[in-house]
């Protein structure tokens, strides 16, 4: 082949797969099947700025409700038999003597998560250090399955949505001092929602670029009184999309709208 | 096609300044000495052949003209990738002011003109080391560029990306006769293929090194390929094609040594681990003997090198805990000493086969 067919090759390469996410991109935003929320900034949390980069992605912030004060992923329903229910073979004991190089060599997982909005904020005595700036959010993740099909029949009402989450097991032997555990057990870990971060496309960008200014350190601390909410929206493949970006002032719809 | 007969006319004016050096050694020496009109026609000969080359390919053709090439390059180096940083910077500068349609069009414009770039440039005879850095950027662009329309559109990252950015740079390697470019794209797919299989057996694919077991037979096969299609076996891509393919097979046996590959529920975890160890030794002996078989220095290098790292990993994982330290390093001093008599012999039999 000469050097012109590869280049040409590479052109159309480039072209087809280019195309091929944008039309993945629209197939999953033709429906919301996985549900819409409306979020404040206790669920998306703005990134520092880093540079002068315009670009803008907000993070999800999710709690789960924990069996163990340092289990802040490792949500009370994620136990063994989910997690085997969830594809994973934890047959093994966690006292057998080789659990430890069983269960490290697991991969994690990519599952459907639900998701419900809490109508009231969480009480920050049960908070804890490692929640950082999820302490705050009312989006609780409360169950996950292998396919989404069996999540959306058990949570049909819209106020529950459903995501993609990365998941893996994990053996526990010590406390958060690294004490040894009376009893070594094993746990699911959340460890975050697929993609973590969502794009926020212009005219929205421009609204919640001045909000990007924090003091420094306060990044991962909960805020009291949100300043923006916005539309959130998981499409067909369970993919997720901002919209209807727009200010709040103490709660109240800020003047300026994002259309 | 242009770049390899610019490398085949750099191959020779080296040639030619080699014989000239040697030329003027020998009649120093005594050894041989050239009649006038033999020299004369030499010369003119030489000089009528690097005229060409330099007219027609740019190529340097003496060694102070090779010292100004290299700065240009390096110059040329610099330039390139402070103008692409000053690009992505500048993007990221202005990417929240920008419209909807122009965030998904410039990451797929982006690498068609610089792979348009890249046409051009080899068509209108552009020395084939700026051509090379065309095409690397496009390489580049396109990966960004990529993960850029994932980003815009918030994707859940797929193993396929590995596929095109793999297929891309072996597009461009093959377009351009780049070994660099195709080295990524053998290591990428590679990559793909432990990819492909972790998401099969159900879990997240971005874990592949976790269990990379297909590695080694995707390493096995590019090692192979040379084989299977002979005209690539003496060339340089043949090389890279045994380098890239060894590299990958013997690193994930490495990290198989460590971990076993508990997906496989025939053996015990440890008898596993035992296997891969053995087979990364062997494996890095063998690709040691065959490259030096093929008189391929770096192929031999990267069996040498392996078959060492595997060693001492063992023998760190064997005695490191029980021994005393300083007979641990005497133990690895000793072997260091055996492996240098061992190489020694062997480069004796190589010299004594040679002058056979």
């Amino acid at each position: 082949m000469k050097r012109t067919s590869w280049i040409f090759l590479a052109a159309a390469l480039v072209l087809l797969s280019s195309g091929w996410a944008i039309y993945n991109g629209y197939q999953n935003r033709r429906i919301p099947a996985g549900g819409t929320l409306e979020l404040t900034e206790r669920e998306l949390a703005l990134p520092p700025v880093i540079g002068d980069s315009t670009a803008l992605l907000v993070r999800l912030l999710w709690r789960v409700d924990r069996p163990y004060p340092e289990d802040h992923r490792s949500p009370s329903w994620l136990g063994v038999a989910k997690l085997t229910d969830l594809g994973f073979d934890c047959g093994i004991a966690p006292t057998a003597p080789h659990a430890r190089a069983h269960y490290r060599s697991m991969p994690a997982a990519l599952v459907y998560v639900a998701l419900r909005l809490e109508e009231n904020p969480p009480d920050p005595k049960s908070a804890n250090r490692h929640d950082g700036a999820a302490a705050g959010s009312q989006l609780v993740l409360i169950d996950a399955a292998e396919h989404p099909e069996p999540l959306r029949h058990r949570f049909p009402d819209p106020e529950h949505v459903i995501a993609r989450a990365v998941l893996h097991v994990r053996l526990q032997e010590h406390d958060e001092q690294g004490r040894p555990l009376p009893k070594p057990r094993i746990s699911g870990v959340i460890q975050h929602l697929v993609p973590q971060e969502i794009f926020v496309p212009a005219p929205g960008s421009r609204l919640l670029q001045p909000l990007r200014q924090r003091p420094h350190g306060s990044e991962d601390k909960p805020r009291q009184a949100p300043r923006f909410a916005s539309k959130v929206h998981w499409g067909q493949h369970y993919e997720p999309w901002l919209t209807d970006v727009r200010l709040l002032t103490n709660g109240t719809l800020h003047t300026k709208n994002n259309p | 096609m242009a770049s390899d007969l610019q490398r085949a006319a750099q191959q020779r004016a080296d040639r030619i300044a080699a014989f000239r050096s040697e030329l003027a050694e020998l009649e120093r020496e005594q050894a041989l000495s050239l009649a006038p009109e033999q020299r004369t026609r030499l010369e003119a000969h030489h000089q009528e052949l690097l005229a060409g080359f330099a007219a027609s390919f740019g190529i340097e053709t003496t060694e102070s003209a090779r010292r100004v090439s290299w700065a240009m390059r390096l110059g040329s180096f610099l330039f390139a990738v402070a103008l692409l940083a000053a690009m992505v910077l500048f993007l990221h500068r202005i990417w929240g002011l920008l419209p909807w349609a122009v965030q998904v069009a410039i990451p797929i414009m982006g690498p068609i003109f610089l792979l348009v770039g890249t046409e051009l440039a080899a068509r209108r005879g552009v020395p084939s080391y700026y051509v090379d850095l065309l095409a690397l950027a496009s390489f580049a662009a396109f990966i960004v560029g990529l993960s850029a329309l994932g980003g815009i559109w918030n994707v859940v990252p797929t193993a396929h990306a590995l596929l095109v950015w793999g297929a891309l740079a072996l597009c461009l390697a093959y377009a351009c006769h780049n070994r660099l470019l195709l080295g990524a794209g053998l290591l990428l797919t590679c990559a793909y293929v432990a990819a492909l299989w972790l998401t099969w057996t159900g879990a997240f694919w971005p874990n592949y090194m976790q269990r990379p077991g297909p590695m080694v037979l995707a390493g096995g096969l590019i090692y192979a390929f040379p084989w299977v299609r002979r005209s690539e076996a003496q060339s340089e891509f043949g090389l890279i094609y045994r380098m890239c393919g060894a590299g990958a097979g013997l690193l994930a046996l490495l990290i198989l040594s460590e971990t076993g590959d508990l997906s496989c529920e025939a053996a015990p975890a440890r008898a596993l681990e035992l296997g891969y160890q053995l087979a990364g030794l062997s494996l890095g002996a063998l690709v040691m003997v065959h490259g030096l078989r093929l008189g391929r220095s770096g192929l031999a290098n990267l069996g040498a090198g392996a078959f060492v790292v595997f060693l001492y990993v063992r023998l760190h994982a064997w005695f490191w805990d029980w021994l005393p330290k300083y007979a641990f390093f005497l133990l690895i001093a000793l072997l260091s000493l055996a492996l240098v008599l061992f190489f020694r012999q062997l480069r004796k039999r190589m010299l004594r086969g040679v002058a056979a």
